[in-house]
């Protein structure tokens, strides 16, 4: 029997530089070279920093990334690179190191759509995914709910925020109580010892109307406008910030919208199956209220360190190409920002 | 021994495999700015082709390093920094003004000012004397600064003759300064180019190694300047 594909996968499309070594479903190595750091005095990620901070790791995190797996470029069948969608410039590193090296390994090459990846990595953790599922993806950068029939050739969006990403909201509140960026982790963190019941915040999108027009859309940009209200009103009655009841009952407010909107998903599409991926998929209280809302669902979410932005989830798409034998991407693809998700490979 | 050389940091992608006895075996050069990615691979894989020559024949990667608009010269570099990764082969960069002085010397046989466009009304800046070293610059200068009194080139300045970065010229000087025994710098010979710094460190250092008669350079980009620190409004990507 021929051995499985040693598919190398890059991801360069924020403030992570991710190579990683996948076989088949075996995870060889995945390294992250996190710029997030060179971001935090910003409040945000700035494009021509991340762009810099990427070719600068490109190469030993390459490097890193074979000797971990004991593995030379050469002994790699195909190469997966993020073609969209995300920050333009910082795309284009990874496609130009990613033709690079196809150019010089003469190997096939895959651009692929970011989205899909952050649902294929599941393949890495739970074995290959029951299809047709639906896939929630949250991040700084992406609130979308999928319905995928085959990762590698039939992804739908049924719905996605018309505003603020959920990562972003994060962010923002988190600057609001003095929290660092990136500002998941910290409200996570200090949202321990709050009561998510302690202030009621709106949940976006879930009046009747919206449920009719926006039904699998979500909304941020509401309840962050309320809890700058909050805040507004307690300086103004000089009363004492309860900083970590405002983090928990914002916090509540994010995924209590996410987790209903997911399940009732997949109960209107009659799937049986929900992907969680991106980087909010860590949130404890996520994670949490997912177990006890699920009810017969399949609920699949990767640990923490395969939801954020890495190689793994590029390399284990880039396998699941190979092995449907996709047509590889024809040299001389460029990046597309904002490349919409049901392109799975460009 | 076979270079490939690759020049991305004007509007013009170039392409050259050039033997060590300086022999161009094929050269090409496409200009479309915006369009660096989509050319580059491609490109290389007619010039190799062109040339009867396998990839896995070449012995080194030429790069100009800029300073040029940023975006298109990464793809350059990053392209080079695969291969050289690939072959297993060094990778090496030349700094993309002194390639253009060395061909409008060889044609004119005077000083030269080399202007580039960078942003908005600057423009990055370097004069040559008439053996084509480099006696000042790189620079970024505002166009109200430059006083142009000698023959100046470069990518759409101000300029009385407008040449591109040749891939093949660019091969030409690695490899005549390997054969003169300079040496391909490591890295961390220079800065890594000025995150937090203004670019002047980056900028005196490349002007101490031109004073040395040194011209090589690591395969990292001269940015001569800070990054813009603004945050879009929103982020698409992202974790
Ligand atoms: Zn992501």
């Amino acid at each position: 029997m021929r051995s499985e594909p040693l598919v190398l996968g890059i991801e360069t499309s924020c403030d992570e530089t991710g190579i990683a070594l996948v076989r088949g479903r075996t995870l060889l190595s995945d390294v992250v070279a996190s710029n997030v750091e060179e971001h935090v005095r910003f409040g945000g990620v700035v494009p021509e920093v991340a762009s810099r901070a990427h070719l600068e790791a490109f190469a030993p995190t390459l490097a890193r990334a074979c000797a971990e797996a004991g593995a030379r470029v050469t002994d790699v069948d195909a190469i997966a690179v993020t073609a969209g969608p995300g920050l333009a410039g910082a795309l284009l590193v990874g496609i130009s190191a990613a033709q690079g090296l196809a150019l010089a390994i003469d190997r096939p090459l895959y651009g692929v759509n970011h989205l899909a990846a952050h649902v294929a990595v599941d393949r890495l953790a739970h074995g290959e995914l029951p299809q047709p599922a639906i896939a929630l993806l949250v991040s700084g950068g992406h609130t979308s709910l999928l319905r995928v029939d085959d990762v590698t050739c039939d992804v739908e969006s049924l719905g996605a925020t018309l505003d603020d990403a959920a990562g972003e909201a994060f962010d923002k509140v988190a600057r609001l109580l003095g929290l660092s960026f990136p500002g998941g982790p910290a409200i996570d963190a200090l949202a321990r010892g709050g009561d998510p019941a302690a202030i009621d915040f709106p949940r976006g999108l879930t009046r009747p109307r919206d449920e009719v027009a926006h039904r699998h859309d979500f909304s941020f940009s509401g309840l962050k406008t309320a809890v700058v209200r909050w805040l507004e009103a307690c300086r103004r009655e000089g009363i004492d910030i309860p900083r970590a009841d405002v983090a928990a009952s914002f916090q509540e407010a994010v995924v209590d919208v996410l987790v209903r909107k997911a399940v009732r998903a997949c109960r209107d599409e009659g799937i049986d199956t929900l992907v969680v991926g991106g980087g909010v998929a860590a949130n404890s209280r996520l994670r949490m209220l997912l177990d006890e809302r699920a009810g017969g669902l399949d609920v699949r979410v990767p640990p923490s360190r395969l939801c954020t932005d890495n190689g793994a989830m590029v390399a284990s798409l880039g396998v699941a190409l190979v092995a449907r034998n996709a047509p590889p991407t024809s040299l001389g693809f460029g990046a597309d920002s904002s490349l919409p998700v049901e392109t799975v490979l460009t | 021994m076979l270079a490939l050389a690759i020049d991305t940091a004007t509007s013009a992608t170039s392409v050259s495999v050039v033997s060590d006895d300086g022999r161009v075996r094929s050269t090409r050069q496409v200009v479309d700015a915006r369009r660096h990615v989509e050319t580059l691979s491609p490109l290389i894989r007619e010039v190799l082709e062109d040339a009867g020559v396998e990839m896995a024949a070449l012995g080194i990667v030429a790069c100009g390093v800029g300073p040029g608009p940023f975006t298109g010269l990464r793809v350059g570099i990053a392209t080079a920094l695969a291969i050289g990764e690939g072959l297993d082969i060094p990778v090496v960069g030349v700094c993309s003004l002194d390639v253009v002085a060395r061909a409008a010397v060889r044609d004119h046989g005077v000083p030269v000012t080399v202007l580039t466009r960078a942003r908005r009304a600057e423009f990055c800046w370097a004069e040559y004397d008439e053996r084509g070293l480099r006696s000042s610059g790189p620079l970024i200068k505002n166009e109200a600064d430059l006083a142009i009194d000698s023959l100046a080139v470069g990518d759409s300045g101000p300029v009385q003759h407008v040449m591109y970065p040749s891939a093949a010229d660019l091969a030409d000087v690695v490899l005549e300064r390997l054969a003169a025994g300079e040496r391909i710098p490591a890295t961390v010979d220079l800065p890594e180019e000025d995150a937090g710094q203004s670019g002047t460190a980056s900028a005196r250092i490349l002007q101490d190694r031109a004073r040395r008669g040194l011209l090589l350079l690591p395969p990292v980009p001269i940015y001569l300047r800070r990054p813009d620190a603004v945050v879009p409004a929103s982020v698409m990507g992202g974790a």
